[in-house]
């Protein structure tokens, strides 16, 4: 039995991961239709800052938290304002766009490479690497801490959305930018605050993960497919798309790891093969977007 | 001279001047001057698919696997001669190509990328676990090179079949570029809807230039089983692939000598810089693709012509 | 076509270039003996070879303060493989042609074989200092390539020995990587050759983010021990998170890739009570000397890889000074084969490298240590040999 609960919480540990990952998409591809390749490497960047902030710098964990979410929101925004939007004012092609961010992509990385060499770098876990049970659950800390800052996160997402004007400004643009413009609200800003918002998330994502993986130069291109997986089995239409999308994603992941008979080098394909097939047979994922038909 | 004199002249002199270098070249030279030839084929092919029929996806490298491991396999595990498991190569790639092509028509863009970049990474891991049939990680090699009606395809020879491989494919797709088909193709990129609303069928269009393209990059695959000897899961990764793209990109992509020029600079470029700039030309190659699609999208073959006109207006 | 025409002469010029760089031959140099080390600077072997680079240029200054060798003296031509086999080919290629009398191979293992496809073809000794893979010397028929590093037969045999009658039943632990699935391949093939059963195997994907169902299923074979041939930094530091979170008890057995300390840097107070593999014996006389000797060089303590490339230049220099020449390909392969009885810095106590007759790897079969990481750190050599 202890079995079962173990691999919830890494089920759980995984699956927040991938959410934060498929929302940074999501927080791009709403309003601007931009499908963000670089995604991975942002959450490297977080993974890396926070080697700098924690490591290198000691600071206080809370103190380097800020940082991180700063420091990749700035530098998505960065981007956004010096490639992108000089783009989408000459109406460049959408593929164009979706090149440009694997370009920088690739830059991103290699910067990160440049700044730290190829060796992996430690990150301690904040709360210590204790095992925790509680009731029928166990597992490590970083579980945990990783879960709750998820949680917080879609939270603190959902309420935006929701309950707040801007939130409203951007669905608003997300469902019709030409009327979205027309009824006042400012697509530069908003493009401008998507970018830095989906930095910044992707930027804790690999803040979170790090003390778990270690940070290394490799980590981006496996949290680009995953997240996107994630994106695209849970349903691109809403943020709960993100977190189902990464809770099936890493549940398919863990119980064939655990319980299927074939040698576990093919779990390797899974979320591959799980994309393939959504992509080919329910592109729009499991959940529909609000409204559509 | 006329245009057939022309074209004629450039051909057989483009060819003289490969062949010259072949054996003006030494060692290390030579090895180098393998690899540009196949990896300019590829560019070739690729930005037929990328940059002409725009289509971005992601597993030319594996279909260049696929031809290089299947025509290796053939040979070394089942004895079969060189133009036998060649033949069947070519076959068995372009099946696989239908076969990944014809799902994948329903893809676009960043998805039709995604899926082909998962297909890549299945492919490698694949191989990795093929145990003895595919020589798994560490692959196959130590196998003889093919003889060709007895004289031995290696170390020059080799390099006088790629000089045909490299002329055959920039001839088969020039051909079809300057066809009906290659129209079709740079209508469907263009603007897709209005390409099916003169006609023109799409879906069919998509999935022969992906078979073709992804077919041609295997027949390439063949020659690079010969090339070291070896065939390593390794070496049709990632990496290479998105080097590949932003070759195209650079050189400018929709146009043949687009590819060639922009193979031949991101594939030279390295040894020139020297070990100071070590990894780093990566980073220098994906601030160079930003600045393309930013400010030169026609590449370095657009600044070309535009060097042209500007010295052919001078009076 | 006009624009084809200009495509080929851009071509043409662009080849122009090339030629220009090689078609000249490189100019003869001053008489220096020429050893080509591949290397991985930018890839990820880095870390690994970065730590054989300090040996190897430590080694060379101190033979070049001695006078060299027959009067000449080394000089080490890098070339990064980035750690992709068909660079390592190119590169080995790139080496043989600036007169690279002796080539080193510092990279991984799969590297190295491509690299042996061009020595064999020029017929150019080639010596794999660090590499483990047993199928380096077999798979291909290379009368020039030589390996010096712990063979994973070997590295098992001497598990083995230390662990004895103990462990009926194992756990095998590998990552993706072409290394480590080598290594697990030969780990097996000697336990079964033992009578010890591998109840279960896992293999960590490279980019795994926990490992938490592949050690459930391990504790669900209830193994005896845990083996790990799993090499890549981030995936054995998961393990070792794993193993502490899910409070398992196993004794862990681990090839000579956990010899490095980088790891217990990066799980730190993780690894206690670990056994491993080791090349390095601190107690040993030269390993003492050479301790020594690096410490005061580099400010910080050595291990076995640096000392693997220590070794490597000493044991180059030593067959050049038999062979009596620095260009004659031959006469160098002849002397390096015909070592027996190298006593370096590497290997137990009363062991040697050398080439039995019509055998390639020169690392003494029974020249491996085992070691316990107590309190974050290497601990005592606890068996040696078998």
């Amino acid at each position: 039995m202890t079995d079962a609960f173990e691999l919830l919480m890494s089920i759980g540990e995984a699956a927040s991961i991938y959410a934060l990952v498929a929302l940074s998409y999501m927080l791009v591809l709403r309003p601007t239709g931009i499908i963000n390749f670089a995604v991975g490497e942002w959450a490297l960047l977080g993974a890396f800052l926070s080697v700098s902030t924690v490591v290198t710098l000691k600071l206080p964990y809370p103190l380097a938290v800020l940082l991180v979410l700063a420091g990749v929101g700035a530098i998505a925004w960065l981007t956004e304002r010096l490639t992108i939007r000089p783009m989408v004012e000459r109406a460049a092609p959408l593929m164009t766009l979706i090149l440009l961010m694997l370009a920088v992509d690739i830059v991103y990385r290699e910067a990160a490479v440049w700044g730290y060499g190829t060796a992996n770098h430690f990150a301690p876990m904040p709360f210590g690497s204790g095992r925790v049970e509680f009731g029928p659950f166990g597992g490590s800390t970083q579980s945990l801490v990783v879960i709750a800052a998820t949680v917080l996160v879609f939270a603190a997402t959902w309420y935006f959305f929701e309950r707040t004007v801007q939130g409203k400004a951007f669905e608003a643009v997300a469902i019709d930018r030409t009327v979205a413009s027309l009824m006042g609200i400012n697509l530069a800003r908003v493009t401008a605050l998507s970018f830095f918002a989906a930095g910044a998330v992707a930027g804790l994502a690999g803040m979170l993960q790090a003390p778990l993986t270690t940070a290394s130069y490799l980590m981006g291109l496996p949290l680009t497919i995953k997240g996107f997986s994630a994106m695209v089995i849970g349903g691109a239409g809403r943020v709960e798309g993100a977190v189902l999308g990464g809770l099936v994603l890493a549940a398919s992941e863990r119980l064939v790891l655990r319980y299927a008979p074939v040698p576990s080098a093919f779990a390797i394909a899974i979320p591959l093969l799980l994309l393939i097939i959504f992509l080919l047979v329910r592109p729009t994922g499991i959940l529909k977007a609000k409204g559509a038909a | 001279m006329n245009g057939a004199m022309r074209t004629a002249t450039a051909w057989i002199g483009g060819a003289a001047l490969l062949v010259g270098l072949t054996y003006v070249l030494g060692g290390y030279g030579l090895d180098i001057y393998r690899k540009l030839l196949l990896t300019a084929t590829l560019a070739l092919s690729y930005n037929f698919m990328f940059g002409f029929a725009g289509q971005i996806a992601l597993s030319h490298y594996t279909f260049y696997g696929i031809g290089a491991y299947s025509v290796t396999i053939l040979m070394t595990q089942a004895g079969w001669s060189l133009p036998l498991a060649a033949l069947a190569t070519i076959g068995i790639s372009a099946v696989v190509a239908l076969a990944v092509a014809i799902p994948a028509n329903r893809l676009e863009g960043f998805y039709l990328a995604l899926a082909t970049l998962a297909l890549a990474q299945i492919f490698i891991v694949a191989l990795v676990q093929g145990g003895e049939f595919t020589g798994g990680a560490d692959g196959i090699f130590g196998f003889k090179s093919p003889e060709i009606f007895g004289i031995p395809l290696s170390g020059t020879n080799f390099v006088i079949a790629l000089i045909g491989l490299f002329l055959g494919t920039l001839a088969v797709l020039q051909f079809l570029g300057r066809s009906y088909f290659g129209r079709a193709c740079r209508a469907i990129r263009d603007n897709p809807r209005a390409a099916a609303a003169m006609g023109i069928n799409v879906a069919r269009t998509n999935i022969i230039v992906f078979t073709l393209t992804s077919s041609l990059a295997a027949i390439a695959g063949i020659f690079y089983a010969f090339a070291d000897r070896f065939v390593n899961p390794y070496v049709f990764g990632i990496e290479p692939m998105f080097l590949l793209v932003f070759m195209v990109i650079v050189g400018g992509t929709g146009r043949h000598a687009g590819a060639i020029v922009g193979a031949t600079v991101l594939f030279l470029l390295p040894e020139f810089l020297g070990d100071i700039v070590g990894r780093r030309y990566i980073l220098i190659y994906g601030l160079l693709v930003v600045l393309a699609l930013m400010f030169q999208p026609n590449g370095l073959i657009g600044l070309y012509d535009q060097l042209r006109h500007r010295l052919a207006r001078r009076p | 076509m006009p624009r084809l025409k200009y495509g080929w002469t851009t071509l043409a010029l662009a080849s122009a270039l090339a030629v220009a760089g090689w078609a000249v031959p490189a100019p003869a140099s001053a008489q220096t003996v020429k050893i080509g080390v591949i290397t991985d600077r930018t890839g990820n072997a880095a870390f690994y070879a970065g730590q054989i680079e300090t040996g190897l240029n430590l080694a060379l200054k101190e033979i070049n303060a001695a006078g060299g060798v027959n009067g000449q003296k080394i000089e080490i031509l890098y070339e990064d493989d980035q750690n992709k086999p068909d660079l390592s080919a190119t590169k080995a290629r790139k080496l043989v042609g600036e007169g690279a009398v002796v080539i080193l191979s510092i990279s991984s293992s799969t590297t190295t074989q491509q690299a042996q496809s061009v020595t064999l073809e020029t017929k150019t000794p080639h010596i794999a200092p660090a590499n483990s893979a047993d199928t380096l010397t077999t798979r291909l028929d290379n009368p020039y390539f030589f390996q010096m590093g712990p063979l994973g037969s070997d590295q098992m045999r001497t598990l083995i020995n230390y662990t004895g009658k103990r462990f009926k039943k194992v756990a095998l632990l590998s990552d993706s990587t072409g290394l480590s699935t080598l290594t697990a391949k030969d780990f097996k093939n000697e336990m079964t050759k033992a009578g010890i059963e591998v109840v279960v195997e896992q293999v960590i994907e490279i980019g795994a983010t926990d490992v938490v169902p592949q050690l459930q299923r391990i504790r669900a074979a209830n193994p005896d021990a845990i083996v790990v041939a799993a090499i890549s930094i981030a995936e054995v530091t998961l393990f070792f998170r794993g193993y502490h979170q899910l409070g398992l008890k196993y004794p862990v057995l681990a090839s000579y890739n956990l010899s490095v300390p980088a790891y217990l840097d990066l799980a730190p107070n993780l690894l206690n009570g670990t056994f491993f593999v080791d090349v390095f014996d601190p107690d040993k006389v030269q390993a003492k000397q050479f301790i020594d000797k690096y410490t005061a060089e580099y400010k910080k303590a050595p291990f076995g890889l640096p000392a693997f490339g220590y070794d490597a230049v000493y044991f180059v220099a030593d067959a050049v000074k038999r062979a009596g020449s620095s260009t004659d390909k031959e006469k160098v392969r002849q002397a390096i084969a015909d070592t027996k009885n190298f006593v370096g810095v590497i290997a137990a106590k009363d062991t040697a490298l050398g080439f039995p007759p019509n055998k390639r790897t020169g690392y003494p079969p029974k020249g491996s240590v085992i070691r316990v990481i107590e309190n974050n750190k290497h601990g005592k050599v606890v068996s040696s040999g078998y």
